[in-house]
């Protein structure tokens, strides 16, 4: 029942580019996380590329608590931050490379449904 | 160790330390919204060299030794593009209509690159579901759509639906009618927005 109707692939790409362009015109304007790795004393080894500027003491307090702890009580934390009047969800995954213990740090805005909606 | 690290963090735009302090809102606050916050799962994300081998990977995806296909492929086009823009730190691209890959520069010691890649998801079969019934589509339409948003071609369809492209194409254009759009873009674009 299958027919053997064939779309000239120039077509079919156009329409593939066109959609992409949409889709990732949409994700692009989707805001995403902040990405760190850290060693295993809370330095960063790996930071957004861009221009710095210094850390936010809220964030800081966060991060010297997390890291005042022992190796062995490090998991997977999660922490609601305030910051310059916006609520920011900060992660830190602790992973294991090379043998030393190593953390990935996500710093994203956090919004519930309804904050999303009044935005 | 707090004042070497006080230089690292980005002021990209747009700028994520904002500087307008917006007004309060009503919202959950408090412990429930910890809560909420700690049962929102972190995006799946890979952290990869220049390489592209992984570094780092979100928990639940340890067994994965290398990018697999074709998100790698697509990775591959994102790197090329963000070398080629030593100034644009992200690339998005596509692998289907609702699988999306996400490529962030992180910059590392020595002048290195790092890459976060991160996987997202549009929950298109909820957005198909929703414009079966706003739009009141028949169960095939349905399909046909849901087909659509993954990005299959006509051929694609008819072998896998095991109907004609003959009839894939006019179920295409009474899912155009009754959504009052009629490139097959313009639907996926629709349905994407779909609220």
């Amino acid at each position: 029942m299958n027919g053997n109707h064939s779309e000239p692939p120039s077509r079919s790409a156009t329409v593939h580019r066109i959609i992409e362009a949409v889709v990732t015109g949409i994700t692009g304007e989707r805001s995403a996380p902040y990405v760190f790795l850290l060693d295993e004393d809370g330095r960063p080894t790996a930071w957004p590329a861009g221009p710095r500027e210094a850390m936010p003491p809220e964030l800081a307090r966060v991060l010297q608590a997390y890291f005042a702890k022992s190796a062995q009580l490090r998991g997977i934390f999660t922490e609601l931050v305030q910051i310059g009047g916006m609520r920011m969800s900060v992660r830190i995954i602790p992973y294991h490379a090379a043998g030393a213990n190593r953390y990935a740090l996500t710093v994203e805005r956090f919004a519930t449904r309804a904050s999303a909606s009044s935005a | 160790m707090w004042s070497s690290f006080a230089v690292w963090l980005p002021i990209a735009e747009p700028r994520w330390i904002p500087r307008i302090v917006k007004p309060p809102r009503s919202e959950p606050t408090g412990d429930a919204t910890l809560e909420l916050a700690r049962s929102r799962e972190a995006p799946p994300f890979y952290v990869v060299d220049d390489q592209l081998e992984i570094v780092f990977r979100t928990l639940g995806h340890e067994g994965v030794a290398v990018l697999p296909e074709p998100i790698a492929s697509v990775a591959r086009r994102l790197r090329a593009k963000l070398l080629a823009e030593p100034h644009t730190p992200s690339a998005v691209g596509m692998v289907s209509p609702t699988e999306i890959v996400r490529l962030l520069r992180l910059d590392a010691y020595g002048g290195a690159y790092h890459y976060a890649v991160f996987l997202e998801r549009f929950a298109a079969r909820n957005s198909v579901d929703r414009a079966v019934a706003r739009f009141g589509l028949s169960p095939r339409e349905g399909e046909v759509l849901d087909a659509l948003m993954r990005g299959e071609s006509t051929n694609e369809m008819s072998a896998r639906l095991g109907i004609s492209g003959t009839t894939v194409q006019e179920h295409i254009r009474k899912i155009g009618r009754k959504t009052n759009v009629t490139k097959r873009s313009e639907i996926v674009a629709m349905v994407i927005e779909l609220r």
